[in-house]
């Protein structure tokens, strides 16, 4: 790996400041686990790093039932899949949580790092796609909130500044009668990419109808994005078996597949079908269990 | 960017590793200080073979920057065995037979350490799901499987 | 999982049997691995291990193109960035070996198209990552650096990766030096096609027209790689003595001491190997890679030099197995009698000759019994990185198209596929594809192990999954055997405990089993046999470690080291005892005169005795450089549950049962036939290399290239099946090889039987599953392949006879 400076600071306002003194070609190091890899591999190896080690407010996790969720950038992917409350309430997340990479990488990943990263495959973005999350960003200027829908750009491109520091994810509290879960196919069963990742939530209203559905599609675009015609299709309907089918047909048309060393865009497009289907039963079963 | 002083405790002994910041905490254990159990296997984090435990968790040492440690606990594959008693993972793993060229067994061994130190009881799958990031390309792992079933029951 | 030994009835011969050898005890015991403990505490040393005082890190720079001549290299700012000890390219490569070698300088010579002659490339590149430049420095950083800065004008060529593209006539030739090479002699004109290998036996045009049903298909499998979790690494110094030390994770010192040697155009004794424990070989290493490298640049530089490959480089830029093309027709009466088989094999073995040819041929139809066939085989270049061994090399693939087709064809005579295999399989007696008789051999055993095994004898079970769908299917493979050179000393302690040398580097339990021949001959516990494995100064002579060799060749040697010891204690023990060296018994580690066997001796007594004696301290040797060769076969049966509405694949039991011939560390046997399995499910299933239209890799690491992990890997039962061999000792047969052969097909019958779909690429998980079960007519018999013209326009007869069977390594 070539050479590059590293930062340390002990708190947000010191990183912020670090960009700003420092200018262009920083990157803000959480796990490390994306950026060495592309340090190492890709040749993309930044000119210095703003290390996320010694600030510690980043590394909390709460939940109450009037805030919602907040994960603070810094806590690893680990803590997150494990953590009892997401799973209860948030299923879709921890098991995206624990499909990043394996145990060691969990360990040292983020979630925020997995957004960051903003790669269309990345396992973390349609689960929290589904349950509204909004990111906090802390930059120059101060700061601000940004939807997840509108927060990624590109392959690796994010609408982040060269400035900004993502704080934390926030996740408001599904309503009651609510569940999500999250599916993903891959040719091993651990330590792979998603080919096709597919999430949803949905939430039942009083007579046991949809009340909202959403699905979201990793790797199927050169973002990982919400299928909203497929989630709108849902609503006022019963939870039945054609309800689900007509939904996932819709989203798999709502995917953009491009062909590739994991697989080709008709492949993928019929496992987005496939997946979406099974996805939202169990998202439904959640929500009857509710 | 000039060298750097990394303060950690390396298998009980507090260290002052002298390193440049790029380098990672593989590079720091193998070049600085000579513990070269630790192995490189692909620098990625995909095969494991690098596996430490830094305060306690599992982590790939290639995906670590030396700077990241200050302050912290690693522990290598140097540090498991004790007054030269094996650790009875490291004692399943050589009389089941779950080790062949040997060069996964480092972090193989770590990563069933860590396991049976949040879990002693582990059933068959949660020792798969714990060593599934750790790639072994010669046994096939049903002896690395049956060594940690072996080395849990031991240990009870 | 559970082991059963099956007894066969074969009674063993021992060799150079000794009459005072007693039941054994060490032999066919689970006595954990000699080096096992250094291993499990991080203490033993691989190849990157090893550091010398004031040394240099070497990295390359790989081609950019897949095939480009190579207009320029400019290094001037790469030597001038502070750190950097020398950078070198092709071009500066004849110049330095005639300095070394105080020869004059031989461009010509690199105009050769050898892998192990262009360890950078000349004049031009011809696969993608191909090592053109390298730089060492004082740290791996300031090596990079220094890559960085070199620049390279390349005049791009029409890149060629289909390999039944490239061995067309009107193909450009990549190498204007290759020529077809064929058992009648060698063609003029330059081609692709580096060899072309035929066999065949009666009128197979008349015998396929005569049978009562006829298969006919194609399968096509992907290039993969060996896998071994450990890169290359390599370091060499250089001594103002002129002689050059090399530490290598090597499966050949004294191979990579006569390659290393010729290369640098200097005699052996200047070379001094030390082979480092190996992190995983499986054949790859045993070809040199950066022991050349590392050589010239300790020269240029006068200090040490390591490298050590990454993962990108070790899959783009080493040799992985040739990706193969087979078109397959057979021929069966209607009570499943093969009459008749024609088979293709086309060998993608990448940019340089050499990967191909026999072994596929003899380990996959060489199961069968079959009257007429014509079978051949095409080594074609194309420009992706060239190819070499891989565990029974080409075995796999050659396997996986004749048992598929055998399942085809039993589908269409509607018998069970193990009914049809056990029909035709070879026994004592038949002859292999190469005409070669087989001696007593086990492949009938394991075919009837399975066939009464309750895995295939019960009825299906359902599936774990919903929807999902459940299968299983059996496959035959089989290794020649693998023989050639190795010595072996034992030297006895004045304690009465042995250490054993030897040249042969241990890949997974060498020094083990050797210990256990040893304290057996020796009647010794054992505890106290040490086994060493020397360098090429210290050890006696060994050829590579490979092609399931080494149990029954270096196996050979130290059983005849031990004996040769114990007569050099007896005769000493006679002296002692004053009686002739007939009277001795030799019994537990005690010898005594049968005239007075009160007075007992202990090995340790006599070695002490006879070191400060004039007939001086025992050291017993034992050599072997030719036995009959050891083919041992196994089957295999495999259960899958698909998805059929995603292509998913989980292997959910294995059952593996191979002749063994003796099992002397049954849990090591058992270890390479789990090994080789999972290699081979791996292979089956989720590995493949993916070339973009450039020839650049798209996967090169280990995220991309999928290898299983332990939650892909099922249990794997083995049953060892004991038909003993007929030479070397115990009856033992080489074990490494084989287990990895029948897999790929078994899996492919396995996902067949489970959801119909007759998967003819691989690897076979996923998209391939849904493409053939939306195309019923895929899995029926189809149009015989017809090979395309090639120009073979021979006129020069080559002399020497070509072997029976290429001597490959694991």
């Amino acid at each position: 790996m070539r050479a590059f400076a590293y930062h340390a600071p002990s708190s947000l306002a010191e990183a912020v400041a670090v960009l700003e003194r420092e200018g262009p070609g920083g990157r803000i190091l959480a796990g490390g686990t994306d950026l060495l890899v592309q340090a190492k591999e890709r040749g993309s190896v930044p000119r210095y790093v703003v290390s996320l080690r010694d600030v510690h407010e980043l590394s909390r996790v709460s939940f109450d039932e009037a805030g919602g969720l907040e994960i603070g950038a810094r806590v690893s992917l680990g803590e997150v899949a494990d953590h009892p409350e997401i799973r209860r309430r948030f299923s879709a997340i921890s098991t995206g949580a624990s499909l990043v990479g394996s145990y060691q990488i969990q360990n040292r990943g983020t979630v925020g790092g997995n957004l960051c990263n903003a790669a269309p495959s990345a396992d973390c973005a349609p689960p929290l796609l589904v349950l509204d999350a909004v990111i906090d960003v802390h930059g120059a200027t101060g700061r601000r909130e940004i939807p997840l829908v509108d927060f990624f750009v590109g392959p690796g491109r994010t609408v982040l500044g060269a400035d900004e520091v993502l704080v934390s994810i926030r996740v408001p509290s599904p309503p009651s009668k609510s569940g999500s879960a999250y599916l993903r196919h891959t040719p091993r069963q651990e330590m792979d990419i998603a080919v096709v990742g597919v999430a949803a939530s949905v939430a039942l209203d009083a007579r046991g109808d949809v009340a909202s559905l959403r699905v979201a599609l990793g790797a199927v675009g050169p973002t990982p994005f919400l299928a909203r015609e497929a989630g709108a299709r849902a609503v006022g309907q019963a939870p039945d078996d054609a309800t689900i089918a007509e939904v996932a047909r819709i989203a798999a048309g709502e995917a953009r597949p491009i062909s590739d060393q994991r697989g080709s865009a008709a492949w993928r497009r019929h496992l987005v079908e496939v997946l979406a289907r099974r996805a939202i039963k169990i998202a439904i079963g959640r929500a009857l269990a509710a | 960017m000039p060298r750097m002083i990394v303060n950690a405790r390396i298998n009980g002994e507090e260290h002052e590793l002298f390193t440049d910041p790029h380098r990672t905490l593989l590079e720091a254990l193998r070049d600085t200080i000579g513990l070269t159990g630790t192995k490189e296997g692909c620098g990625t984090g995909d095969c494991g073979a690098c596996t430490v435990l830094l305060d306690g968790s599992p982590v790939n040492a290639c995906l670590v920057l030396a700077p990241e440690v200050e302050g912290k606990e690693v522990i290598t594959i140097e540090g498991i065995a004790t007054d030269n008693t094996l650790h009875p993972v490291q004692e399943a793993f050589v009389n089941e037979g779950g080790l062949q060229c040997g060069i996964c067994t480092p972090g193989m061994v770590l990563s069933a350490v860590a396991l049976l130190d949040r879990n002693p009881t582990p059933t068959e799958t949660e020792i798969r799901y714990a060593i599934a990031g750790n790639l072994c390309r010669c046994t096939g792992y049903d002896k690395i499987v049956r060594a940690i079933e072996v080395a849990a029951e031991a240990s009870r | 999982m559970t082991t059963t030994q099956i007894p066969t009835g074969i009674p063993t011969r021992t060799p150079e049997a000794d009459v005072t050898v007693p039941t054994r005890t060490v032999i066919g015991q689970r006595v954990p691995k000699i080096e096992g403990t250094e291993k499990v505490t991080g203490k033993a040393q691989y190849g990157a291990d090893t550091s010398r005082p004031n040394m240099l890190w070497a990295r390359f720079l790989g081609s950019a193109h897949a095939h480009a001549r190579i207009v320029s290299i400019d290094t001037a700012a790469a030597r001038a960035l502070p750190g950097v000890h020398a950078v070198v390219t092709g071009a500066d490569l004849p110049g330095i070996v005639a300095r070394i070698s105080e020869t004059a300088a031989a461009p010509e010579e690199f105009d050769v198209p050898s892998r192990g002659k262009r360890i950078l490339a000349w004049r031009k590149a011809v696969f993608h990552h191909e090592p053109v430049a390298v730089a060492a420095a004082i740290s791996p950083t300031i090596a990079e650096e220094a890559l960085a800065l070199i620049t390279v004008e390349y005049e791009p060529l029409p890149v060629v990766l289909d390999p039944e593209v490239s061995m067309r006539r009107e193909a450009t030739p990549i190498h204007d030096g290759v020529f077809t090479e064929t058992f009648a002699g060698k063609a003029r004109t330059p081609s692709n096609v580096a060899k072309v290998t035929e066999m065949s036996k009666g009128d197979v045009d008349a015998a396929l027209a005569s049978a009562d049903v006829r298969i006919a298909a194609s399968f096509r499998t992907a290039m993969v790689h060996q896998g071994y979790i450990e890169p290359q690494a390599c370091l060499a110094e250089y001594a103002p003595d002129g002689r050059f030390s090399i530490w290598t994770s090597t499966q050949g010192s004294f191979g990579v001491r006569s390659g290393l040697a010729g290369f640098l155009k200097v005699p052996p004794r200047r070379v001094r190997v030390t082979a480092s424990e190996v992190g995983g070989g499986f054949g790859a290493k045993g070809a040199m890679t950066l022991e050349p490298i590392c050589a010239v640049l300790a020269y240029v530089t006068g200090r040490p030099v390591k490298m050590q490959l990454s993962r990108s480089d070790v899959l783009r830029a080493t040799r992985p197995a040739p990706d193969t093309s087979m078109h397959v027709e057979v021929g069966a009466r209607r009570d499943g009698t093969l009459v008749a088989a024609r088979a293709h094999f086309v060998w993608d073995v990448g940019a340089y000759p050499g990967g191909g040819s026999v072994g596929g041929i003899n380990c996959s139809f060489g199961s069968y019994a079959i009257q007429d066939y014509h079978y051949v085989g095409y080594d074609v270049l194309t420009n992706r990185p060239s190819t070499g061994a891989y565990r029974a090399p080409n075995g796999p693939q050659g396997a996986y198209g004749v048992e598929s087709a055998l399942d085809m064809l039993a589908d269409e005579l509607g018998m069970s596929p193990v009914a049809l295999r056990l029909k035709n399989a070879v026994a004592e007696g038949d002859r292999n594809p190469s005409d070669v008789p087989y001696p007593r051999i086990g492949l009938k055993e394991t075919l009837n192990a399975i066939a009464s095994h309750p895995a295939w004898t019960s009825p299906k079970s359902p599936p774990s999954r919903e929807g999902w769908l459940r299968g299983r299917g059996v496959g035959c493979g089989l290794w020649g055997g693998g023989v050639g050179t190795s010595t072996a000393h034992i030297n006895i302690n004045e304690d009465g405990s042995a250490v054993v040398v030897t040249g042969a580097v241990d890949l997974a339990g060498t020094r083990t089993t050797m210990a256990q021949i040893a304290a057996e001959e020796l009647q010794i516990p054992y505890e106290r046999v040490q086994v060493v494995q020397a360098d090429t100064d210290v050890a006696p002579f060994s050829n590579p470690t490979g092609g399931s060799r080494i149990t029954y060749s270096l196996g050979t040697a130290v059983y005849r080291a031990a004996i040769d010891a114990r007569t050099q204690l007896r005769q000493r023990a006679a002296t002692v005892l004053r009686c002739p060296p007939d009277d001795v018994e030799y019994r537990g580690g005690e010898l005594w005169s049968t005239l007075a066997p009160a007075h007992r001796l202990t090995i340790g007594q006599v070695a002490r005795g006879s070191s400060g004696s004039g007939q001086g301290p025992v050291v017993g040797t034992g050599e072997v450089t030719h036995l009959l060769r050891a083919p041992a076969f196994a089957t295999q049966l495999v259960e899958v549950e698909v998805d059929p509405e995603t292509g998913a694949v989980v292997v959910t039991n294995v059952v593996a049962a191979q002749d063994v011939g003796k099992a002397i560390n049954p849990t090591a046997v058992e270890g390479q036939i789990q090994g080789g399995v999972v290699q081979g499910l791996g292979w089956a299933l989720t590995e493949g290399f993916v070339y973009d239209n450039e020839g650049r890799l798209r996967n090169p690491g280990l995220l991309d290239y999928r290898m299983p992990t332990a939650l892909d890997a099922p249990n794997v039962e083995c049953l060892l099946v004991e038909v003993p061999a007929v030479d070397g000792p115990y009856g033992v047969r080489g074990v490494g090889e084989v287990p990895i052969v029948p897999t790929l097909g078994a899996v492919a019958n396995a996902v067949y039987d489970a959801c119909g779909a007759r998967v003819t690429t691989l690897p076979i998980s996923g998209e391939p599953i849904l493409t053939a079960l939306a195309d019923p007519a895929r899995g029926k018999s189809s149009v015989a392949w017809t090979p395309p013209a090639l120009s073979l326009d021979i006129d020069v007869v080559i002399e020497e006879e070509v072997e029976e069977q290429e001597e490959v390594i694991e």
